[in-house]
C-alpha cells in the first residue's frame, strides 16, 4: 500500500508510509488532467483511511499552490480524514505555509472548517 | 469502492435514481432526509470550492500585476542602459541567456578614431555651458551617422570617438572597411555644414575634426574583472588607428594601406607620408581620402562655370584634398544663398 510519487513542475510529491502512519502532499498542484493524476493515489489513500489504526495518522500538507480542481481532491481527502476521526481514529492534519503567505494560511483555515474530530494544526515555516 | 474524483457525488446520484425508479412514485421520508443531507453537504463543498477558487484567482491577479510592474521597471532600466551601450552590444545582452563573462575573440576589424583639432584650446575659451551644448550636438550628429552605417561606437573620450566595424556583426572585411570610410566621409561633410551653422550662432572656433582609420586583427570582447567589465577592442592595430588619426589633416580622413587596399575601387585617395611610429615595427603607408567614387559616375576633373562679363570659374576637383573640396562646397552653398537673397551668414 505504501507509495511515493515524485514532484513535477505541475504536480506535488505524494507519499503514504503505512509504517510511520504518514501522508505527505508537497509542492504545487495544477495537473493537466486532475482525474488522471489523482485517481490512483487517492484511491489508495482513501482505502488506508477507511481502515482503523492504532497510531496517530499524520497528514502533512505542504503546498505552495493548488488550482480549483486540486482543491476538490483535497476537500474530499479532508472529509475522509474527518470520517476516520469520527470512527475513533486519532487523525492529525498539519497545514504548512510559508511565514508571509497569508493566502495559503487562509486556504488551510477554509479546509479546516470541515473538521470537528480530526486535529488541525497550522505550521508556519520561514 | 470507487474513489475517483467526483465518484462520491456520482454514487449519491445513482443511489437515489435507483430509489426513485423502485419507489413507484412514493416518497420515503428517510430517503428524502438522506438525499437532502447529501445535497446540503454537496452545496457546502461547492461554496467552499468557489471561495477557494476566488482566493486563488485574486492571488494570481496580484502576482500578474506585480509581474507587469516589474516588467515595466526592467524595460525602463533597459531603455536607460541603451543610452550607454552600443546598440549591438545592448541587443546581444538582452537577447542572450543573460550570462556575461570575461571572454575575448580575435577578429579582423576596421577601427576609427576621431578628435577635434585644438580642442584643449577651444575648451579653455568657451563657457562650459556652451561647450557642453556644442560637444553634445557634435557627438549626436556623428553618432547618428555611425548608427546609419552599422558601426559599433566603442566610447567617447573627451572630444574623441572610437568606433569599429566587424563586431558583433560583420559584412566581410571589405564591406566593413568601405562602410567605415563612407561613414567618415559623411561625417566630415556633415561637420562642414554644422560648423557653418554654428558660426552663424556665434561659435568662433569650428570643431574641425581629424579622422584616422586602420584595418587589422584585434582582440574584441569583455575586458576587466567579473564585477566590472567593458566591451571593447585592444591591440596594436587599434593603437595604430589612433596614431594615424593624430597625423591626419584637419577636416580629412587618413587611412592605413590595409584599409586602402580594401576600399580602393570605391574611394579616390592619394598617398601621404610613410609614417615611422614609435612602438610600431613596420613603416606605415597612409592614404588621404579625396572622395568616394560612385559606381556610375563619369569623372570630370575640371568644372567650369561661365559667367557673363566675368572671368569663368574653373575648379579642378582632382587637385583638391577632401577638406578643400568640402570647404569649397560650403562656400559655394553660402554664395548660392547670397545670390538668392538669403541673409543667413
Amino acid at each position: 500500500m505504501n507509495f511515493e510519487i515524485q514532484a513535477t513542475p505541475r504536480t506535488p510529491f505524494l507519499m503514504l508510509n503505512t509504517k510511520s502512519y504518514r501522508i505527505v502532499l508537497e509542492g504545487e498542484s495544477y495537473p493537466e488532467d486532475t482525474k488522471k493524476f489523482y485517481d490512483e493515489p487517492m484511491s489508495t489513500l482513501h482505502k488506508f483511511l477507511g481502515m482503523d489504526h492504532p497510531e496517530n495518522v499524520v497528514s502533512q500538507f505542504k503546498l505552495k499552490y493548488f488550482n480549483s480542481s486540486s482543491a476538490k481532491v483535497l476537500l474530499d481527502l479532508f472529509l475522509v480524514i474527518e470520517e476516520a476521526a469520527v470512527r475513533g481514529n486519532k487523525m492529525t492534519i498539519e497545514w504548512h505555509f510559508t511565514k508571509d503567505d497569508d493566502n495559503m494560511r487562509e486556504l488551510g483555515e477554509e479546509f479546516s472548517e470541515e473538521l470537528n474530530q480530526a486535529e488541525f494544526k497550522l505550521v508556519s515555516i520561514p | 469502492m470507487n474513489t475517483s474524483v467526483g465518484s462520491k457525488e456520482d454514487e449519491i446520484i445513482s443511489k437515489y435514481k435507483q430509489i426513485a425508479e423502485e419507489s413507484d412514485g412514493k416518497v420515503d421520508a428517510d430517503h428524502l432526509v438522506q438525499l437532502t443531507d447529501s445535497y446540503v453537504q454537496l452545496q457546502k463543498s461547492l461554496l467552499r470550492l468557489m471561495r477557494i477558487s476566488d482566493k486563488n484567482e485574486s492571488r494570481l491577479q496580484a502576482i500578474s500585476n506585480q509581474l507587469s510592474k516589474e516588467q515595466e521597471k526592467i524595460q525602463g532600466i533597459a531603455n536607460r542602459l541603451a543610452k550607454y551601450l552600443p546598440t549591438q552590444i545592448y541587443k546581444s545582452i538582452f537577447s542572450s541567456d543573460g550570462t556575461q563573462e570575461i571572454k575575448t575573440q580575435r577578429k579582423l576589424l576596421t577601427v576609427f578614431f576621431s578628435d577635434i583639432q585644438g580642442f584643449t584650446n577651444i575648451s579653455s575659451i568657451l563657457q562650459p555651458e556652451s561647450l557642453t551644448i556644442y560637444i553634445n550636438r557634435y557627438f549626436s550628429a556623428l553618432s547618428e551617422i555611425a548608427a546609419k552605417h552599422g558601426a559599433t561606437i566603442d566610447k567617447f573620450i573627451g572630444d574623441a570617438m572610437m568606433i569599429f566595424f566587424g563586431d558583433p556583426e560583420s559584412k566581410g572585411e571589405a564591406e566593413d572597411a568601405l562602410a567605415c570610410v563612407r561613414m567618415a566621409v559623411e561625417m566630415q561633410a556633415k561637420l562642414f555644414e554644422l560648423n557653418a551653422e554654428w558660426k552663424s550662432e556665434g561659435l568662433e572656433y569650428p570643431f574641425t575634426t581629424r579622422i584616422g582609420i586602420n584595418t587589422g586583427w584585434c582582440n574584441v570582447g569583455n575586458f576587466g574583472c567579473s564585477d566590472r567589465m567593458a566591451y571593447t577592442i585592444i591591440g596594436g592595430e587599434v593603437n595604430l588607428a589612433a596614431r594615424i588619426e593624430s597625423k591626419c589633416e584637419a577636416g580629412g580622413v587618413l587611412m592605413s594601406y590595409e584599409t586602402y587596399a580594401l576600399v580602393k575601387d570605391h574611394v579616390e585617395a592619394e598617398p601621404r607620408e610613410v609614417l615611422t611610429l614609435k612602438g610600431i615595427l613596420r613603416p606605415v603607408k597612409t592614404y588621404a581620402v579625396k572622395r568616394l567614387i560612385d559606381d556610375n559616375e563619369i569623372r570630370e576633373e575640371t568644372l567650369e562655370l561661365s559667367l557673363p562679363n566675368q572671368e569663368p570659374l574653373r575648379i579642378n576637383s582632382a587637385q583638391l584634398t577632401m577638406p578643400e573640396r568640402l570647404a569649397l562646397i560650403q562656400e559655394l552653398k553660402y554664395m548660392t544663398n547670397k545670390l538668392e537673397g538669403n541673409h543667413h551668414d
